[in-house]
């Protein structure tokens, strides 16, 4: 048996969810505990489920549980959701994300898409009212939201509208005043805003972008990925901000905006369901990137990452087919 | 209502047209399918298919409802080639994958009757009548025709044996079978 | 003075374990009872005995002849006597058994290789001479891939123009060229100079890893005097630097093209030891020994031993104070090595390390799914796709996998070390290329018969077409006869005779009939008779 480096898939998988630690914290602290509780709901949901398709499957689940990806899949959801959505919402979500979008295509490394994001987007189009309704970051114009009332809102059994706290995120607001006719700079004055961006949410970016500096240093990813979902998003931004910069919000704006950096660090980088080659993954980032910022500027949607890293998941295999890299003493114009 | 009808009809119709075009311009005339067929075929010519040769058998399966698994020589590879070259669902074999063999005449036994020269589909068979018979191990596909014809039954099938060239590597442990 | 060095694609560093036998100097092993050598020692090579059971043989002497020029004889390693020439085990990972002549010696020690001048050697000798002893004394390479020296070094008629020594022993665990290189510089150098002698390269380049201080010291000393422009390369560790197409891409920047040989490019590349052979071969020292290195948790003697080919490596392990129980062996580095199954097989020509564990006692980690994370396209040096090629060759897609160059791999490792679902990579490759192998011999083997069923078909045809034309002849014939007769105006008498004739022909005929059958019948009879009694 050829020896081994210590690299492990589970290992491999702690990393990562140690590396969202930042960006856990950073959303519980600014948007409330909800965040904190449903991770609490989403882990234990995860792990039942799967270990109870393990048993029909007749595998053994303390094998393959262990591999810690459905703990990532469900910290993947539950960081994605609103922060004050109903508990049976989460464990629906959780339960679609483990049962149907990966065990029933066969379990770890089968599935063509993002579990986790799959999980999210059930959720998005079956009950888009509560899908929206985000909070208003804590100490900036909004109040904080104490456990209490938070544990209330998610068990309370009824679906909660806060109205004084809840509503749309910066971008969805950007949106919106857009259409309005508002200039860019006039918009900004209207929603609330942060330093760079949207209040609390720069910092939750920031966060996730700090947990994903780290699983690049610890070579737990490459950067194709993430660097080229950045890059694609950038580069719209740039362009059309640059064509009309008064109806089109700087590449700063988006790039600490929504769920960006989540998305680029951890959601894209899933290697299950992104493109393998280098090249390929180049492209695969930079059409998340781009569809991101199509969706978020003339879509339907503020934010787009879940809808988008599922788009370019269907486009992985065409595009790993098309991005063969040449190998070694492979005769000029022939590729492998 | 009525402009969706037309619009449809006038879609129908016109892809009708291109496609019955098509058909008659781009015409292929013969069956190269049965080629392609024929070649992936073991040509062990033994009959266990039912069909008195390989050909016979590729034109078969080229023109009409046969199956592709009826190959017990070509085993589960062939199958699995006709699959991929007829686009149809791979189907398990039904008889049992045989370990190739090639035939021995016992020369003791054997009295020079020539009918198992006359059976023999590759002519793997040296002699003639009233001179010893011998089979031609190198030609000989392990087909066992030339069994039944013999009137004192001398013709023995070997296995051929693994030899260093042929040995492969084992396959290793599917993770299906993971405890 | 440095020399610009290129990089190939991906590489590991995996953990290289040397100090366990990297300062032991060369030991001289001496065998027991009997040695046996296999008369296959290279690719494909089919070799034939010389000698017969009960012949006494003396050290040196050759045993076998090859008629392949892809094959060379073996030698025996001391005096002795041929006890037997049978089926033995054979060191290969099959495990099957193949021809051996046994020699019963002992002692079988390795002798001193003197370091002369080369000149006086090669006096009055072609290069096609020089090119013949160099295979009647049996070199292969040495560096565990074993490929016939003789026809490499004719490179296919092409000039070379840089000649590589390959002193990079890049695989853990082995350190038999390594102390080779620090112990007999001058003779490893002047087998170079032989090299030099008959290819005339432009440059001549020695690769060792950084290593290897020691060594790379040593070689550069030896070099001081060579009648050869010889550079000694100090190159980054890094596995699989030391294969040959890898090692080419290094010290050259060129890639040998995909399913082509090195001297295509002017190249032309050479294990230290191979060079070492060489050197003996002129000195009409044909190849008997080779130094192993043994290490291994399993053994309290590691080293690196000279040893002769031949020796069971069960007698090693044994002097080597193998554990007692249950012992995992593997022939070669822990990368591309191969589990020993049966310890009675012998030291041959490419055994260039054996690594003694006992076997183990936990079970090893479990085998997870693929999870697509390219950790091993990254790392391998082919720049090939492990992750497709495994799809390919676990749903048994054999084509598939033909097609994503599953031939081009050099089954490094190197995937399967770096893959976190710890997914036995090189072993599905391996499997899949002898699958295909097989089945392109058998598809050449179905094409044959194909041809002749058809050549049968039509003879049958061609014979039943000839007998229809016959049969048409002689019925015209008869018509014709008969109408030539009516013609004639047939009277009775001049019938009469025709016909009595044709009676009395007719009525002989059936009489010659009826003797035939009648001596036939008494002919079959005690005949089956016979066979019933054999039967």
């Amino acid at each position: 048996m050829v020896p081994h480096n210590s690299n492990t898939t589970s290992r491999e998988m702690a990393l990562v969810i140690l590396a969202m630690i930042p960006g856990l914290f950073a959303l519980g602290w600014i948007f409330g505990p909800g965040v904190w509780i449903h991770s609490a709901i989403a882990v234990p949901t995860a792990i039942v489920a799967e270990a109870a398709i393990l048993l029909a499957r007749g595998r053994n689940p303390m094998g393959e549980l262990n591999d810690l990806s459905a703990i990532l899949t469900a910290l993947l959801l539950a960081v994605s959701l609103p922060p004050l959505l109903p508990w049976w919402m989460v464990l629906l979500g959780t339960g679609f994300a483990i049962i149907l979008a990966k065990q029933l295509y066969g379990g770890l490394g089968q599935n063509p898409f993002n579990p986790a994001m799959i999980g999210y987007v059930i959720l998005l189009v079956s009950f888009p009212k509560e899908m929206t309704s985000w909070l208003s970051a804590s100490g900036m114009g909004g109040e904080t939201i104490s456990w209490g009332a938070a544990t209330q809102a998610i068990f309370g059994g009824a679906p909660v509208a806060l109205d004084s706290l809840s509503g749309a995120t910066p971008l969805g607001g950007l949106k919106t005043t857009l259409a309005e006719g508002l200039t860019l700079q006039e918009s900004l004055e209207k929603i609330p805003s942060g330093l760079l961006a949207g209040p609390g949410w720069e910092w939750v970016n920031f966060a996730f972008l700090f947990g994903g500096t780290i699983l690049l240093l610890t070579r737990t990813i490459s950067w194709h990925i993430p660097v080229s979902v950045l890059a694609g998003l950038s580069l719209m931004a740039l362009i059309f901000n640059t064509i009309d910069p008064a109806s089109y919000a700087t590449p700063l704006y988006h790039l600490l905006s929504g769920g960006i950096m989540l998305g680029a660090f951890f959601i894209a980088t899933d290697p299950v369901t992104a493109s393998t080659t280098p090249m390929g993954r180049i492209w695969f980032g930079l059409g998340i990137g781009v569809l991101d910022y199509i969706i978020r500027t003339w879509g339907g949607y503020p934010d787009a990452v879940a809808f988008s890293v599922l788009l370019m998941n269907m486009f992985a295999p065409l595009i790993d087919h098309f991005t063969q890299p040449t190998i070694y003493g492979a005769q000029k114009g022939e590729k492998a | 209502m009525v402009s969706a009808i037309l619009a449809i009809g006038l879609l129908a119709a016109s892809f009708g047209a291109l496609l019955g075009f098509a058909s008659v311009r781009y015409r292929v005339e013969g069956d190269p399918v049965v080629d392609q067929i024929d070649k992936l075929l073991p040509q062990t010519q033994c009959g266990q298919c039912g069909y008195p040769g390989c050909r016979p058998y590729a034109e078969a399966i080229a023109g009409g409802d046969v199956e592709i698994n009826l190959c017990p020589p070509g085993g589960e590879t062939v199958m699995i080639s006709l699959a991929d070259l007829l686009d149809r669902e791979p189907v398990a074999l039904e008889q049992e994958e045989k370990r190739p063999s090639v035939a021995r005449i016992d020369e003791q036994t054997c009295i020079g009757c020539t009918l198992c020269i006359q059976a023999c589909p590759v002519d793997a068979i040296l002699g003639s009548a009233k001179q010893m018979h011998t089979v031609i191990a190198r030609e000989c596909t392990g087909c066992e025709l030339c069994l039944p014809p013999c009137p004192v039954d001398c013709i023995i099938m070997d296995p051929i044996p693994t030899t260093l060239d042929s040995w492969v590597w084992p396959e290793p442990e599917q993770m299906e079978r993971l405890p | 003075m440095s020399r610009a060095l290129h990089t190939f694609h991906g590489g590991i560093h995996p953990s290289e374990e040397k100090g366990q036998t990297r300062d032991l100097a060369i030991t001289r092993f001496k065998n027991r009872e009997e040695v046996v050598v296999p008369l296959n020692q290279g690719i494909r090579a089919v070799n034939r005995p010389i000698v017969e059971v009960g012949d006494r043989v003396s050290r040196g002497d050759r045993l076998s002849e090859c008629f392949n020029p892809l094959s060379v004889p073996v030698h025996a390693p001391c005096n002795g006597i041929v006890t037997a020439i049978e089926e033995r085990p054979f060191t290969h990972p099959s495990g099957m058994q193949s021809l051996a002549i046994v020699l019963q010696a002992s002692g079988c020690e390795p002798h001193d290789t003197p370091a002369l001048p080369i000149a006086p050697l090669l006096e009055g000798l072609s290069n096609e001479e020089i090119i013949t002893k160099i295979r009647t004394a049996g070199v292969i390479g040495l560096g565990g891939a074993g490929f016939p020296t003789a026809p490499k070094l004719r490179s296919g008629g092409q000039q070379i123009e840089t000649l590589i020594l390959n002193g990079m022993e890049c695989e853990p665990r082995i350190t038999c060229d390594d102390r080779l290189m620090r112990e007999q510089p001058e003779q490893i150098i002047l087998g170079v100079e032989v090299l030099n002698h008959l290819l005339q390269p432009k440059e001549i380049l020695i690769g060792i890893e950084d290593n290897k201080p020691e060594a790379i010291e040593a070689m550069r000393r030896a070099t001081a005097n060579a009648n050869a422009p010889i550079e000694v390369v100090t190159c980054p560790t890094l596995y699989p630097s030391g294969g040959e197409k890898q090692l080419i891409q290094i010290l050259s920047g060129k890639e040998v093209p995909s399913g082509g040989l090195p001297y295509q490019l002017g190249i032309l590349c050479q294990n230290v030891a191979t060079a070492h052979a060489i050197y003996r071969a002129v000195q009409d020292r044909p190849l008997t020994h080779r130094v192993i290195t043994i290490s291994g948790t399993a053994v309290t003697a590691p080293g690196n031993y000279e040893v002769a080919i031949g020796t069971p490596i069960r007698q090693l392990l044994t002097d080597c104070g193998a554990a007692a129980g249950e012992l995992v062996v593997t022939v070669g580095g822990p990368m591309m090595g191969f589990p020993l199954k049966d310890l009675d097989s012998p030291v041959t020509k490419i055994v260039n390390s054996l690594i003694v564990e006992l076997a183990p006692t936990s079970p090893s980690t479990p085998v997870r799914n693929c999870i697509r994370c390219a950790s091993c396209s990254d790392a391998c040096p082919v720049r090939l796709l492990p992750q497709q090629l495994f799809w390919a060759t676990q749903s048994r897609n054999y084509e598939d996998a033909n097609s994503l160059n599953l031939f081009d791999c050099i089954e490094c490792g190197c995937c399967s070390h770096v893959c976190p679902s710890h997914i036995p990579l090189v072993d599905y490759y391996r499997h899949a290329k002898a699958v295909l192998r097989n089945q392109q011999q058998e598809k050449v083997k179905a094409e044959q018969a194909r041809k002749r069923h058809e050549f049968r078909d039509a003879r049958i045809l061609r014979e039943k077409e000839e007998k229809a034309r016959k049969l048409a002849a002689k019925r015209a014939a008869l018509k014709a006869k008969e109408a030539q007769k009516k013609e004639a105006g047939a009277t009775a008498g001049e019938e009469s005779p025709d016909k009595d004739d044709k009676r009395a022909a007719i009525a002989a005929a059936i009489a010659r009939t009826k003797a035939k059958k009648a001596k036939l019948q008494q002919e079959i009879t005690p005949q089956s008779t016979e066979a019933g009694q054999q039967q």
